[in-house]
Parts: C-alpha cells; structure tokens; sequence
C-alpha cells in the first residue's frame, strides 16, 4: 500500500464545482489523512455528464483523505495496480467507449484493482440501474456504491451478489459556501422565476403550461426530446449551462420521469451550488416514503403554484441551506464505503458527519 | 428610418371564429410592451376573406383603434406571404410580431423577446409555443422548441410566431408568396442561407392551437413542398456540413448565449 502521507503539512487548494470568483479553502490534509492508498477514478467522458461530475467531486473527497486519486476516462487508464478503484459507472462507460473491446479493458483492470466498485447515481427501478447492476457483475466488481438521498433496494440488487454501500449525497466541505446569499440584492438579480429543465413528456409539458399561466410566464424551459446529455454538442443543456441558468434562477422545478420515488440528488446540490431553490414535483397520486430529507421541498403537483406563490424565496433559501449543511457529507459517506471494503480501519477517515460541522473545526486547527 | 416600437402583424384569411382571440392577445402584448417603455401597435391584414371576417375587422378596429388596433384589407386573395410583405411595408415600428390568427401571444414576454432581438441584432428571434387542439384544456405538446440547426432544411419546426427584424426582412427580399402554406419555412431557410441570425430563446412566447386546417396536421401538398424546398436549399444534400451564422443559437438576455 502506498504511503500517501506528505512529508510535513502541506496546503491543498480546494474550490467548489462553481469555481470562479470563488473563495479557495485551503486546509490541512495531515490533519485529516489517512492511509488510503492509490484510488483510480475512470469516468465516461461523454455520455451524461453528471457522471463525470460525481466522479470529480468523489476525487475531491478522498484526496483530504489523504489517498492518492487519479481520474481519468477508460483509454488513458495507466496500467499500474490500485488499492481501488471507482468506475462511474460500468455502463455508461461501456456505452461511452462502445467502439472499443470496453468490457475486456475494464476485466483487465479489475485484476490491477484490490476493490473495484462500480457507481451508481440511478433509480433502481430503471434500465439504468439495472443495466449497470449486470455490466458491474459482468466484470467482477466487488460492490455498487448508490449515491443519493435514500437507501435503495430492489430483488436484482438483493440477487446480485454486489455488496451494496450507500453513500448520503452530501456536500463536501468545500462545498458549504461562504457566499452572502441571505441578500435582496442576490434575490434581486435572480430575474428568471423558475427553470424546469429535462427529456420531454407529456406530464412536463402539462405541468409548465401551469408554471406559465398560474405563476409566473417569464419561466426558463427547455424539455428537449431524450438524448444523453454530454459536456458538448448534445441538445440538452451542459454543467457549464445549467450551472448559468440556475444562477438567475429562483427557483429550479422539476418532475422526475420515473413512477417510483425518486429525489436526484443531484439536482438538489445544483440548486444549492448556484444558490437557488429545488422544488421536487411530485403526483398528487404519489405515496413517498415515510422519512426523507428536504421534506418542505417535495411537493405535490395540486399545491406546487399556490406554494411558490406564497412562500419568500429568501427565506426558502435559508431554510433549504441550513438543511443541507446539516446533513452528513459527501466525505463521510465514502469513508463508510472505505471502512467497509476494509480500505480504512473503523476509527479512520474520521471526515465530519455534517460538513458545517467540519468547517468550524477546520477553522479552529 | 425604422422608428423603434412593436407591430403585432395578424394576417388573417377566412378565421372569423378564432381572430377575436389573437386579436385580444396581441392588443393585451402591445399594452404591456407600451407600459414597458415601447411604442406599439396591432395590425391585421385581411386576404380578401370571405367569411364574416370584414365586418368583424370594422367593430374591432372601431373599438379598438385608441388601443393601436389598425386593419388593412386586400382587394384580392393574394396567400398569406404577401399579407406578411403587407406588414412589412406598412408598419410603424421596426420590430414586427408576425402572429397567425389562430394562435395567441403570451403578452408578458414580449418584452424579453424585444430585449433579445435588441442584444442579438438577429433577424429573427422565437420562443416556445404550448400547442392546444382544438376543444381541449390542455397542452398536449410544444412546438419551436429548440435552436435554428440545418435539420430545418428537412422538416421545419419553427412556427411563424416570432419576432423579426423588419429592415433585415425586406433587405432579403420579403416573405416569398410561392409557397404554398410554407412560407415561413422558405423565409427561415432563405434567412439562414443569406448569413442572418435566428435565434431561439427558451421562455413562452405563445400558444399554438391545432385546428382543421392548420399546417401541424399535415398538409396534401407537404411531399411536393418538401421535394421543392430541398431543390432550392439544399440540392445536393450538402446543407448538413455548410456553416451558417445562425446554428444552434439559444439566448436569453439574463443569461447571454447558451
């Protein structure tokens, strides 16, 4: 196992998925590193982006960890040997590379790796899922790592053999902003009401038409017919554009495509990221689970307009914010998934359970 | 030369059921384009209908002329290419909201659209329409909804609801009266061809109501119009690896290009 320990402390400059304009956080890996080892991250490059973006953000967190992380898309995998290795996700990077012998390289790789996870950021009840679930039993993978709000579970998960590890979407340290957004002037310049962005179907269109006559018109939408949405050249909007939108934007509307329930998480942390709201619509019909986060930011399709109407964004904001720094981050969560692949021993890894938490240490140290 | 201001432009042959309901639209849209700050107005130009569209056209325009309501009637059936050179010609204001007179304008947006095409200097900027057929409440679909990309040249899906450039129009040579039903087809290809911006920005800018008789339900003639506009666009199938200056723009004037 490599020793990824520096000699000495030594700062690393940390910066949000926003980046630009934004405060660096340097902090001090030696006081929270660990023995890791080596960690490869291997994304898809193309296909849907927010792979990619996980994969960027999981990088970001064991690095404090003090593993040594490289990321990299499948056909510039180094030929080393690791003590993990994440692919995010086996299908898509299948998909990604489907002109190349992809599934022979990743079995390939799986024999360099001592642990080799696939990544899963789906609904299990989709093709999605599932077709990951195979491609990762296809080349050995040792287990799933579902990052989202909830636990999941389904029969073809239980039948797998896939350790499966849940891992709470939380933020990163780095990622509990500083930024004043508690402002008038912040409000102010948000002129676009509400963004719903997503494939196109019926119950989305019929649902903007009801954003557009009852709430407000000015209304950004794009609901463009299903396509992957890639960094570029897709008809959908990228990261970088999404990441524009949603920085004008009040409030980010959206209803999922699935039956079940399902909260993507990631658009929860985009809208935290860019300092607006997340409305989650769901059916009125809709019977969610007892117990799940961010429950004031769930709503049903009858009540969404008269509650956008009534509420103050300012305060919604807060109140969303607060929740979310709350909650576990994104570090402890991995370290669990460490702790449990026997990468860490249990009293390592010790990355705050919530990550405002772990500001307030780290601005004590 | 051009004053700057807003025409809502409606021409309108033989639609005496629906016209009351784009004309309604398009005078609540100059409103609150006046209470913006821009002068406009609403022009219908009749085709020569037949129906009862020309007594209607008296009692609105009497009704509504201090609320910038202004008709302008052809003698003869001239097709709706030359009722949109008719706005073009007449008009008072640069800008011009070309509007069928079965559809409806969403009039709190129009000034983000004039914005647009301000900020742009397109030729053309057009925005999504809610689609509704006829007899229902709802939206069944969208429609304009997406950037100017050369799959145009094979299957248009930009409605002639938008907003354009009037000197940028005329300077092209106008709406052409030559295509049957597809005229805004021709003038987006044409635009495009001849260097001009169209841009599409992702906000409402109407409703496009499905009614017997309207180009969404597919028209008899579409395979001889196709073959037509493929012969003047796009002869040699080459279209799909030429250039233009209006590929896949998406603007909003918060937001800038996307």
């Amino acid at each position: 196992m490599v020793q990824a320990r520096q000699q000495g402390t030594w700062a690393h400059p940390i910066t949000t998925m926003l980046g630009k304009g934004e405060k660096a956080l340097h902090m001090d890996a030696s006081s929270n590193a660990v023995d890791v080892g080596t960690v490869l991250i291997v994304i898809p490059g193309t296909a849907n982006y927010y792979y990619n973006l996980y994969a960027r953000w999981i990088a970001d967190a064991f690095r404090p960890m003090g593993a040594k992380v490289e990321l990299c898309v499948l056909s510039q995998v180094p030929s080393a040997t690791y003590d993990l290795c994440l692919v995010s996700n086996v299908c898509e990077i299948e998909w990604a590379n489907h002109e190349d012998d992809a599934r022979a390289r990743i079995l390939q790789l799986r024999r360099r790796c001592k642990t080799l996870i696939s990544f899963n950021a789906d609904f299990v009840h989709t093709h999605w899922f599932l077709n990951n679930l195979s491609a990762a039993r296809a080349v050995g993978a040792d287990g799933i790592c579902d990052v989202g709000f909830l636990r999941q579970d389904c029969q073809e998960l239980r039948e797998s053999g896939l350790r499966y590890n849940f891992c709470f979407d939380g933020l990163l340290g780095s990622q509990v902003s500083q930024e004043r957004l508690d402002t008038r002037e912040d409000a102010i310049r948000r002129s676009i009401p509400w963004a719903h962005v997503g494939g196109r179907t019926l119950k989305r269109v019929e649902f903007t038409e009801r954003l557009v006559t009852d709430f407000s018109p000015a209304g950004f939408f794009y609901l463009p017919a299903p396509a992957p949405v890639t960094e570029k050249d897709s008809p959908h909007l990228n990261e970088e554009l999404m990441e524009r939108v949603l920085r004008c934007t009040r409030y980010y509307v959206w209803l999922s495509k699935h039956d079940g329930f399902f909260m993507e998480s990631l658009r929860f942390k985009m809208a935290y990221l860019a300092g607006c709201v997340p409305i989650k619509v769901v059916e009125d019909t809709a019977e969610p689970p007892g117990d799940f986060p961010f429950p004031a930011f769930v709503l049903r399709e009858s009540e969404v307009v008269e509650r956008l109407r009534d509420q103050d964004f300012l305060e919604a904001r807060r109140a969303f914010r607060e929740e979310y720094a709350r909650r576990p981050s994104l570090e402890a969560g991995l370290a669990s998934l460490l702790r449990d692949h026997g990468h860490l021993a249990p009293e390592e890894g010790a990355a705050s359970a919530s990550p405002s938490r772990g500001r307030a240490l780290r601005a004590c140290a | 030369m051009y004053q700057d201001g807003l025409t809502i432009a409606i021409p309108t042959w033989n639609h005496e059921v629906f016209l009351p309901r784009a004309v309604r639209s398009a005078l609540e849209a100059a409103r609150m384009v006046r209470t913006a700050g821009t002068q406009a107005e609403v022009m219908v130009v009749d085709d020569a209908s037949r129906d009862g569209t020309h007594s209607l056209l008296r009692q609105l325009e009497a009704r509504y002329y201090k609320d910038g309501l202004r008709v302008r009637i052809h003698p003869s059936n001239l097709r709706v290419g030359s009722a949109r050179n008719t706005a073009l010609r007449e008009a008072s204001y640069r800008y011009i909201l070309f509007l069928d007179a079965d559809n409806e304008i969403i009039g709190a947006n129009v000034s983000l659209f004039l914005q647009a095409i301000r900020d742009t200097s397109a030729a053309v900027v057009y925005g999504s329409l809610l689609v509704r057929k006829l007899g229902s409440p709802r939206v069944c679909d969208l429609t304009s909804h997406g950037s100017f990309q050369n799959r145009v040249f094979d299957d248009n899906y930009i409605d002639a609801l938008a907003l354009v450039d009037r000197p940028q129009i005329i300077d092209v040579g106008g709406a052409s009266s030559e295509w049957l039903n597809w005229e805004d087809w021709e003038l987006w290809a044409h635009l495009a061809c001849n260097g001009r911006r169209i841009v599409f920005m992702p906000v409402a800018l109407g409703y496009y109501h499905i009614v017997p008789g309207s180009k969404l339900q597919g028209m008899k003639n579409q395979q001889e119009m196709d073959g037509r506009l493929k012969r003047t666009f796009n002869q040699t199938g080459f279209r799909h690896y030429l250039r233009t200056r209006t590929n896949q723009l998406r603007y909003h004037p918060a937001l800038g290009y996307l």
